[in-house]
């Protein structure tokens, strides 16, 4: 079963800090990004009643913007512990897709490592990694580095934020100002175009684009990632296979 | 001294900790598990890019020709340069341009 032609071929995968350092200064500029929510966060946290150390301590275990986010609509004096563990899960869910799809890396390091870098996947750091493992580069350890960089940022973030009101109030009250509102759409995009092979992608994409936006229209949340790239993923292989 | 309040926030950091990284965990664990056919391969391969589209779409629909335009910069960027920091700077700048000076 573990001896595929397919996995012999792909076995040159490596795992290494130079791809871990290359991830993370890769990572930098959606760090950045990431840095602008984390402020809003760490301030919405405050003002809906977590301590600071209370909201610190989210970003260093849960490290998941959408759901952290969400999170605070559900909070309250008595906590709904519950509804707060579903929440999450059907936010999160993409993650199983898009860990999936790193398993050209992931099966071929070490399973303890390649569960560590898992923990700091993010849509982010994600995107940057499997570009890269989509034009051939065989260092996995990119993963982990890129992780590390947006979980650096997210709680760095979270500390100014939930510690000071100054600097939203003062430069982010409206992010519009300097494009930054919409710098994830740029960079999703860019890193999209970088995927382009011909025009046989281009039933695939509206597809997806399709699915994802009906998807958006009917659901709440975030299961319009989901759909889209599962009905993407089916249109491929159907074409293809 | 813990108080119920305090025990109840731990409760949901456990539970969300657990949540996020099953989802980052579960996909690589059941993947690793089966021997996917050239079906499940291609299914794979199509997977990433559609999941980029599914996250750009909801965020195009109901904006301006400064976001289209910008977005477009980006991809003409990217697609040239193959630098994801030329094209970040690029859709950042355009954007930015368009709405203080042409679409205001």
């Amino acid at each position: 079963m573990k001896t595929k032609p397919q996995l012999q071929e792909k076995s040159k995968v490596i795992f290494s800090r130079k791809g871990m350092l290359d991830g993370f200064l890769k990572c930098i500029p959606l760090g950045l990004g990431v840095f602008v929510y984390g402020i809003v966060f760490g301030m919405l946290a405050v003002q809906a009643g977590m301590t600071p150390l209370q909201a610190q301590i989210m970003s260093l275990t849960v490290f998941a913007g959408a759901s952290q986010l969400m999170a605070l609509e559900l909070w309250a004096p008595q906590l709904p512990v519950l509804a707060l563990f579903l929440t999450t899960l059907a936010v999160n869910l993409r993650h199983l897709l898009m860990g999936a799809a790193m398993r050209d890396w992931l099966v071929h390091i070490p399973t303890g490592r390649s569960y560590f870098s898992l923990y700091f996947m993010t849509d982010e750091s994600w995107a940057l990694s499997v570009k890269e493992m989509a034009s051939g580069k065989k260092d996995a350890g990119f993963l982990l580095g890129s992780g590390l960089c947006i979980y650096a940022f997210w709680n760095c973030a979270t500390f100014v934020g939930s510690s000071t009101s100054f600097w939203m109030d003062r430069y982010l009250a409206d992010p519009a100002v300097l494009g930054m509102d919409f710098a994830f759409t740029i960079v999703f995009i860019a890193l999209l175009t970088f995927f382009w092979r011909g025009k046989a992608q281009i039933p695939v994409w509206m597809i997806a684009a399709l699915t994802a936006w009906l998807a958006f229209m009917l659901f709440p949340g975030k299961w319009y990632i989901i759909i889209g790239g599962l009905a993407g993923g089916m249109a491929g292989a159907l074409r293809n296979a | 001294m813990l108080e119920n309040q305090d025990y109840q926030f731990a409760a949901a950091i456990v539970l969300m900790t657990a949540a996020t990284y099953f989802t980052r965990a579960g996909g690589l664990f059941i993947i690793s598990r089966v021997t996917p056919s050239p079906r499940i391969r291609a299914f794979l391969d199509h997977m990433p890019a559609s999941i980029l589209v599914a996250i750009i779409v909801p965020t195009l629909t109901g904006k301006g020709p400064a976001e289209l335009i910008s977005a477009g910069a980006t991809m003409l960027a990217a697609l040239y340069t193959r630098s994801l920091i030329i094209a970040m700077l690029t859709g950042i700048i355009s954007v930015s341009m368009l709405r203080a000076l042409v679409f205001t």
